[in-house]
C-alpha cells in the first residue's frame, strides 16, 4: 500500500479497496511497525495491573525483553490511570544505568498498552535481604548496591523528576548485577513554588516525616529518606522502621531517629498532619547507630546519619551523597560480577512487573499507601 | 628463521668452502699459522676480524673499525662470536631480536585472529626495511621503531613480565614434573621391593604352613594368592595420589593466571557518580536569587519550606532550563540524520517520512 | 553532559523537532492521506446509502456533499483551522482555571496529535477537550471527568474518554511537554543577579566583565513581562516548538521584548575565541528566525483582527463540517469496538447514532458553539 506523494493529489489508491478499514492511521501504521519489532513469547506471569510476557528482539532473537501488557482497569472510570501515564512519561525521558530502560510502547489491536522494558532476570533487592538462609554479603556488596541506587536517584533528582516510591522491592537486578530503579508509577517533576503535591506517597514503610506529618510541599529530601532506610534495611536485613498505621510508623520513626520537635525542626509544628507521641525522645546520636549498623562502618554510619535527618531542608542531597568519603574507605564496593545473587528470579521479576505500580498486592497492604485517590492526586 | 630468511640465505654455502673462515680480513693471519684463529663481531657493523686484532686495535680505548671505507667507531666491548656462520643472518638475527624486544604484543590482546595476524605482518615488514632498507627507508624504520618503544613503554614492559613470569612458570611446571617423575620412580621401586619381601614372605609362611600343616593345602595355597594380591593393590591406588598432588603445581599456575587478570582492572579507581557530570557550563548557580514571585515561598508561607521544599532545586532547574538546548540547531541536525535517534522510543518511521519519501508499508492484511 | 546534550535525550528533541521542509513534507503526507479515505468513505457509505433506499435518492443528511467529489481541505487550510482550535482550548482552559503549563501542554498535544492526523479523519472541536484533559493528569493537575464534562457544553464524559487512547497514540505516547516558562524565570533571575550582584558569567570565568547594559535592572523587570506575552499565546500558536528549542523559544521572547538586552546577554555568555563566535553568531541568527516566527502571532490582539480571523475561520468550518470522514464520526463507538474486538459495530447502531451526531453537529453548525456555561 503505497502513500500518496504530493505530486498526485487526486490519485484514489488501494486504501480505499483495501477490506479491513482498522488500520489506516498513519499514527496506527508507526504502531503496527514498532509492535512487529518484537515477538511476544511465553507469558511469565498473570495480575490484576498487568501481564508480562518475555519476548524478543526480531531482529536478534538473543536479545531478551519484557513485554508488560497494562490492562484497562474497569474501576477506574478516567482513562488511562496515572500511574500508567507516569510510568511512560518518565521512563521515555530518563536514560540511565541505573535506571531501568523502556525500549518502546505500542498498543495492540484492543487498546491495551504494551511497554517493552529490559528483561532483568536476578529479581531485585527485597529478595536478596531477607534470602538470610541462603544468601551472604558483607560491607563492600552494600557499598555497592547503595551506590547504584544513589547514583539512580541522583540521575532523577538530576532531571527534576521525583520518584516517591523507593524500596528494596522496587530495586531490580540486571543480568550483570547492576541495580535498576524500576516503578515509576509514582514519580512527579518537582513542583513548581506555591504548586502543592500530594503527600501520601512512598510505601510507609520508608516514607519521610514531613510526608507523615502532610506536608504539600516538599523536594528531593523525601527520595534520600527512602534511601536511608533500604540502607538500613540492607545492613539489618530486615525492615528498619515498619509500623503498621500511619500513627505507628510515626511512633517508630520517633523511637528510632528521634521526636521531631520545634527546636530540631523550626516550623514542624506547624504541618497539617503532625502528631508526636509523648515522651520525646531525643535525637540519636552516633554511637546509638554505631552500635547498631557497626557492618556499614564509621563512615558509613556518618552518610546513614545524613540520610536520616529529621529536618529536611537540613538532610543529605543526592549529589552529596556521591560527593560523601563512604566511597573511597575500605572496603571498595564489589564488583558486579562478584556480587551475590540469588538462583533463577524469573517468577520474581514477573511478579514484580505485573505489580500495579504504586499500590501493592493485599497481603502487602498493611505497609503500603493507601489506595490512590486519583481525583485529589497531585 | 622465517622463509623470508631462508630465501636470503645462501644455502650453497658451505662451511669450510668460504675461505673468509680461516684468514682475518685485517691481519691476513690464517688459520694454518693460527689454529685457535678466532673471529669476533661488533654489531655496529659486522666488520668480521680475528681476536688478536680486536685486542690490538681496542684495548686502549674505543677507535674506527679497520676494514677500508667503514670508519665505525668501535667499542671492545662490543665484540662477541657470532652465533652464525653468515654475518648478514647475524645482522638480522640482531635486529629481529631487537624488535621483538619492542613489538612484544601477544595474541589475546587483540580481538581476533586476523587482526593479531595484521599486527605479525606490519611488524614483518618494518624488520624487512630494518634488514634489507638502505638510507632513508632504514632510517625511517628505526624511527618508527623508536618512537612505537617510547609510545608503549608501559605496555611493553608488562608483556615483558608477563613473558618472563611465564618462562619462570614454565620451568617451575617442568621442576615439579621432574620432581614428581622421579619421586614416582622411588615409589615404584619401593614397592616392587615390598612385593618381593611380601611374595617371599607368603611363600615362606606357606611352605611352613604346609610344611606344619598337612590337611589344608589348598586352602593355604589359596590364602596366600589372595594376600599376594591384595597387598599389591592398595599400594598402587596410593601411586596416583602423589600425581594429583603435584596437580598443585597446576593449581598455582592458575593462581598466577587469575591475579593477571584482575590487575588491570582493579586500576580503575570507583567514581561514585559513574561518569556522569552535570556540572552546568553557561553559568554559575548562586544560593539565592531575587523574586518578588518566590516572597512568600521565603517567608515560609502555608509551611512551604518547612516541609524541605527546596528553592535551590527550583533555582537549578530554571537556569538550567534556560540554557538547555541552546545551541542546538535543530534545523541542521534534524536534517543531517533523516533516521531519528538510535536509542529508546517509538521513532525511526516518522522520520522517514519525513524527509518526504515515499513510504512503502505493507497492508497487514 | 553538557546542557545541550541533555536536551538531546528528550523526546520532544527525538521525536517532535523537525526541519521546517520535513513538518510540511509530512503534514502534506497526513492531509492527502486524509483526503483520500474520506473519498473512498463516502463512497462506500453512498453505496450502502443506494443499497438501502432504492430510489437512489440522496439521503436526507445535510452535510454529504450531492454525488460530486468531496472538496476536501488542503494542508494550509487545516493549519488555520488548527491554530484557530488551539486558542479555543487556551480560552477554555482559562474558563476551567486550569494553570498555564496544563494549557500550554494541552495544545502541544493538539498540534502534535495533528502532525500524522487530519482535521478531516479526527474533528479538532473534539480532540481539544480529549487534550485539555488528558492533560490535567500529565501535569499533575488532576480535574474529575465528570466534573470536567460537566462543564462543557454538549460534552458527554464518554465523548471525552473516547478519544483518549487515540490521542496518546497519536502522540506516539510520549506525555512530556517541555515550556520555556520556567526558563524564562531562570533568565530573568540570573539578568537581575548581574544587574545587582555582579555574579560570575560563566564557570571558571574570573575577572573583567563586559559593561553592563545601563539601567538594566528596569529592563529586565519589562522584558519579563513583555516576553511572558509571547510565550504564552504566540509561540503556543505558531509552530515554534518544532523547530527550536524552548531555550531559543525563551530567548527569542527577549529579543522581541529588548532586543539589545538580549543580544548583550548571549554575548556575555561566550569567550572571545573564534570557535565560540561562530556559535554564539549562530545562535543569535537561530533566535532571530524563532522571533519572526513568534511575530506571526500577536499576543494582543485587537478587535478588527479578531473579527476578521471569524470571518476567515467561518468558510472554513463549513468545508469541515462537509469533508469530515463519515466513518469516523461516532468514536464512542468506534473506540468500544476496538477495544472489544469486534470487526465491526452492528451497522444499525451506528447509523442511530450517526443520526444523533449530525443533529449535533446541524446545531453546532456555528463553529463557535452555543455559548460557555457561565460565560
Amino acid at each position: 500500500m503505497k502513500l500518496l506523494s504530493s505530486n498526485q493529489p487526486s490519485m484514489a489508491t488501494t486504501p480505499a479497496d483495501s477490506p479491513d478499514r482498522s488500520i489506516d492511521d498513519f499514527a496506527e501504521q508507526m504502531n503496527e511497525a514498532e509492535k512487529n519489532k518484537y515477538t511476544k513469547g511465553r507469558k511469565l506471569g498473570e495480575g490484576t495491573y498487568a501481564n508480562v510476557y518475555l519476548g524478543t528482539l526480531k531482529s536478534d532473537p538473543t536479545k531478551l525483553v519484557a513485554i508488560k501488557k497494562i490492562k484497562i482497569q474497569t474501576d477506574y472510570k478516567e482513562g488511562m490511570a496515572p500511574d500508567a501515564i507516569r510510568e511512560l512519561k518518565h521512563l521515555q525521558e530518563l536514560s540511565h544505568p541505573n535506571i531501568i530502560s523502556l525500549l518502546s510502547v505500542f498498543s495492540s489491536k484492543d487498546q491495551n498498552l504494551n511497554l517493552v522494558l529490559e528483561f532483568l532476570p536476578l529479581g531485585d533487592l527485597e529478595m536478596l535481604i531477607k534470602d538470610t538462609k541462603n544468601i551472604r554479603y558483607g560491607a563492600g556488596d552494600i557499598k555497592a548496591w547503595m551506590g547504584m541506587l544513589s547514583r539512580g536517584i541522583y540521575f532523577c533528582h538530576a532531571n527534576f523528576v521525583l520518584h516517591r516510591d523507593i524500596k528494596p522491592n522496587n530495586l531490580l537486578i540486571a543480568d550483570d548485577g547492576e541495580v535498576k530503579l524500576a516503578d515509576f508509577g509514582l514519580a512527579r517533576s518537582f513542583a513548581d513554588p506555591y504548586r502543592p503535591m500530594t503527600s501520601n506517597v512512598i510505601t510507609r514503610w520508608y516514607r519521610p516525616p514531613e510526608l507523615l506529618f502532610g506536608t504539600q510541599h516538599y523536594s528531593g529530601a523525601v527520595d534520600i529518606w527512602s534511601v536511608g532506610l533500604v540502607f538500613a534495611e540492607l545492613v539489618l536485613r530486615m525492615p528498619y522502621i515498619a509500623g503498621d498505621t500511619e500513627v505507628h510508623q510515626v511512633n517508630l520513626l520517633t523511637q528510632a531517629v528521634g521526636t521531631p520537635t520545634e527546636e530540631n525542626w523550626p516550623g514542624v509544628s506547624k504541618l497539617p498532619a503532625y502528631t508526636v507521641p509523648l515522651p520525646h525522645t531525643p535525637v540519636r546520636e552516633k554511637d546509638y547507630y554505631n552500635q547498631m549498623f557497626g557492618t556499614a562502618g564509621i563512615v558509613g554510619v556518618d552518610l546513614l546519619m545524613q540520610m536520616l535527618v529529621l529536618d529536611p531542608s537540613k538532610r543529605i542531597t543526592a549529589k552529596e551523597v556521591l560527593n560523601h568519603d563512604w566511597w573511597y574507605t575500605d572496603p571498595k564496593p564489589t564488583r558486579n560480577k562478584n556480587l551475590p545473587r540469588k538462583g533463577g528470579g524469573e517468577e520474581a521479576v514477573v511478579a514484580d512487573l505485573k505489580r500495579r505500580p504504586g499500590v501493592v498486592e493485599d497481603e502487602r497492604t498493611a505497609k503500603i499507601a493507601r489506595k490512590l485517590d486519583f481525583g485529589n492526586m497531585a | 628463521m622465517n622463509s623470508l630468511a631462508m630465501s636470503r640465505l645462501n644455502i650453497n654455502s658451505k662451511h669450510g668452502e668460504d675461505p673468509s673462515n680461516d684468514i682475518c680480513p685485517v691481519c691476513k693471519s690464517n688459520r694454518y699459522l693460527n689454529p685457535s684463529l678466532q673471529f669476533l663481531i661488533n654489531p655496529e657493523c659486522y666488520h668480521k676480524m680475528c681476536s688478536t686484532c680486536v685486542d690490538r686495535i681496542f684495548t686502549s680505548g674505543p677507535a674506527a673499525c679497520p676494514v677500508p671505507h667503514c670508519g665505525k667507531t668501535l667499542r671492545k666491548k662490543g665484540f662477541h662470536k657470532a652465533f652464525f656462520e653468515s654475518l648478514s643472518i647475524e645482522r638480522e638475527v640482531d635486529i629481529r631480536r631487537k624488535v621483538a624486544s619492542v613489538f612484544n604484543r601477544r595474541q589475546e590482546e587483540f580481538e581476533s585472529l586476523r587482526l593479531f595476524n595484521d599486527y605479525l605482518e606490519d611488524v614483518e615488514n618494518l624488520v624487512f626495511d630494518l634488514v634489507e632498507g638502505r638510507g632513508k627507508v632504514r632510517q625511517a624504520a628505526e624511527k618508527k621503531l623508536e618512537q612505537y618503544r617510547l609510545g608503549n613503554m608501559k605496555e611493553i614492559e608488562e608483556n615483558e613480565r608477563t613473558e618472563k613470569e611465564e618462562a619462570e612458570m614454565e620451568k617451575l611446571r617442568e621442576t615439579n614434573q621432574k620432581e614428581a617423575a622421579r619421586r614416582r620412580r622411588l615409589a615404584n621401586q619401593q614397592e616392587e621391593l615390598e612385593e618381593k619381601a611380601v611374595v617371599a614372605k607368603a611363600a615362606r609362611d606357606t611352605l611352613e604352613q604346609l610344611a606344619n600343616d598337612e590337611g589344608h593345602a589348598e586352602e593355604i595355597t589359596k590364602r596366600a594368592e589372595r594376600i599376594i594380591l591384595k597387598g599389591a593393590g592398595p599400594r598402587r591406588r596410593q601411586f596416583e595420589k602423589p600425581v594429583e598432588a603435584n596437580g598443585s603445581a597446576d593449581g598455582s599456575l592458575t593462581i598466577r593466571g587469575l591475579k593477571k587478570k584482575e590487575a588491570p582492572t582493579k586500576d580503575m579507581p570507583y567514581d561514585p557518580f559513574g561518569g556522569l557530570n552535570v556540572a552546568p557550563t553557561k553559568y554559575v548557580l548562586q544560593k539565592d536569587y531575587e523574586s518578588q514571585w518566590l516572597a512568600g515561598v521565603k517567608k515560609n508561607e502555608n509551611n512551604h519550606l518547612t516541609g524541605g521544599y527546596s528553592l535551590p532545586e527550583y533555582y537549578g532547574r530554571a537556569m538550567f532550563e534556560a540554557f538547555s538546548g541552546l545551541s542546538v540547531f535543530i534545523e541542521d541536525e534534524k536534517e543531517a540524520d533523516p533516521k531519528q535517534s538510535p536509542s529508546a522510543a517509538v521513532a525511526t518511521e516518522a522520520a522517514v517520512l519525513a524527509v518526504g519519501v515515499m513510504m512503502e508499508i505493507d497492508d497487514v492484511f | 553532559m553538557s546542557e545541550d546534550e541533555r536536551y538531546r535525550a528528550s523526546t520532544q528533541f527525538r521525536l517532535w523537532s523537525f526541519t521546517l521542509y520535513a513538518l510540511h513534507a509530512q503534514r502534506t503526507q497526513t492531509n492527502l492521506n486524509a483526503a483520500a479515505r474520506v473519498r473512498a468513505a463516502v463512497r462506500r457509505v453512498r453505496e450502502v446509502r443506494r443499497a438501502d433506499t432504492p430510489d437512489g435518492g440522496n439521503g436526507n443528511v445535510p452535510s454529504m456533499a450531492p454525488e460530486a467529489e468531496t472538496d476536501c481541505l488542503t494542508v494550509e487550510e487545516e493549519k488555520k483551522l488548527i491554530a484557530f482550535y488551539c486558542r479555543q482550548a487556551l480560552d477554555l482552559g482559562d474558563f476551567l482555571g486550569l494553570g498555564n503549563e496544563v494549557k500550554a501542554t494541552a495544545v502541544q498535544y493538539i498540534k502534535r496529535f495533528y502532525v500524522t492526523n487530519s482535521v478531516m479523519t479526527y474533528s479538532p472541536a473534539d480532540i481539544l477537550k480529549t487534550a485539555l484533559f488528558f492533560a490535567t493528569k500529565t501535569e499533575n493537575h488532576y480535574f474529575r471527568l465528570t466534573k470536567f464534562a460537566e462543564k462543557l457544553p454538549n460534552t458527554k464524559a464518554e465523548d471525552i474518554l473516547a478519544l483518549e487512547f487515540l490521542l496518546t497514540q497519536g502522540l506516539r505516547f510520549t506525555f512530556d511537554v517541555r515550556h520555556p516558562y520556567r526558563a524564562l524565570e531562570g533568565a530573568v533571575m540570573e539578568l537581575l543577579a548581574i544587574a545587582n550582584h555582579d555574579v560570575p558569567l560563566l564557570p571558571g570565568v574570573e575577572g573583567a566583565y563586559p559593561p553592563k547594559p545601563h539601567n538594566m535592572q528596569n529592563r529586565v523587570f519589562a522584558v519579563h513581562s513583555n516576553a511572558r506575552q509571547y510565550l504564552k499565546i504566540s509561540a503556543l500558536l505558531t509552530d515554534v516548538y518544532f523547530h527550536f528549542t524552548p531555550s531559543q523559544i525563551m530567548m527569542a521572547s527577549l529579543l522581541i521584548a529588548d532586543s539589545s538586552l538580549t543580544e548583550w546577554f548571549i554575548s556575555s555568555k561566550f569567550p572571545s575565541t573564534a570557535e565560540a563566535e561562530e556559535v554564539k553568531l549562530k545562535i543569535l541568527a537561530t533566535i532571530t528566525s524563532c522571533a519572526d516566527m513568534l511575530r506571526e502571532v500577536n499576543p494582543i490582539r485587537s478587535k478588527e483582527e479578531i473579527d476578521l480571523e471569524r470571518s476567515q475561520m467561518k468558510p472554513l468550518g463549513k468545508k469541515l463540517n462537509k469533508c469530515r470522514n463519515p466513518e469516523k464520526m461516532d468514536l464512542v463507538a468506534l473506540q468500544k469496538s476496538k477495544r472489544e474486538g469486534d470487526g465491526g459495530v452492528d451497522e444499525k447502531v451506528i447509523k442511530k447514532r450517526k443520526m444523533e451526531k449530525e443533529k449535533f453537529a446541524k446545531e453546532g453548525e456555528d463553529l463557535f458553539g452555543p455559548g460557555l456555561k457561565g460565560s
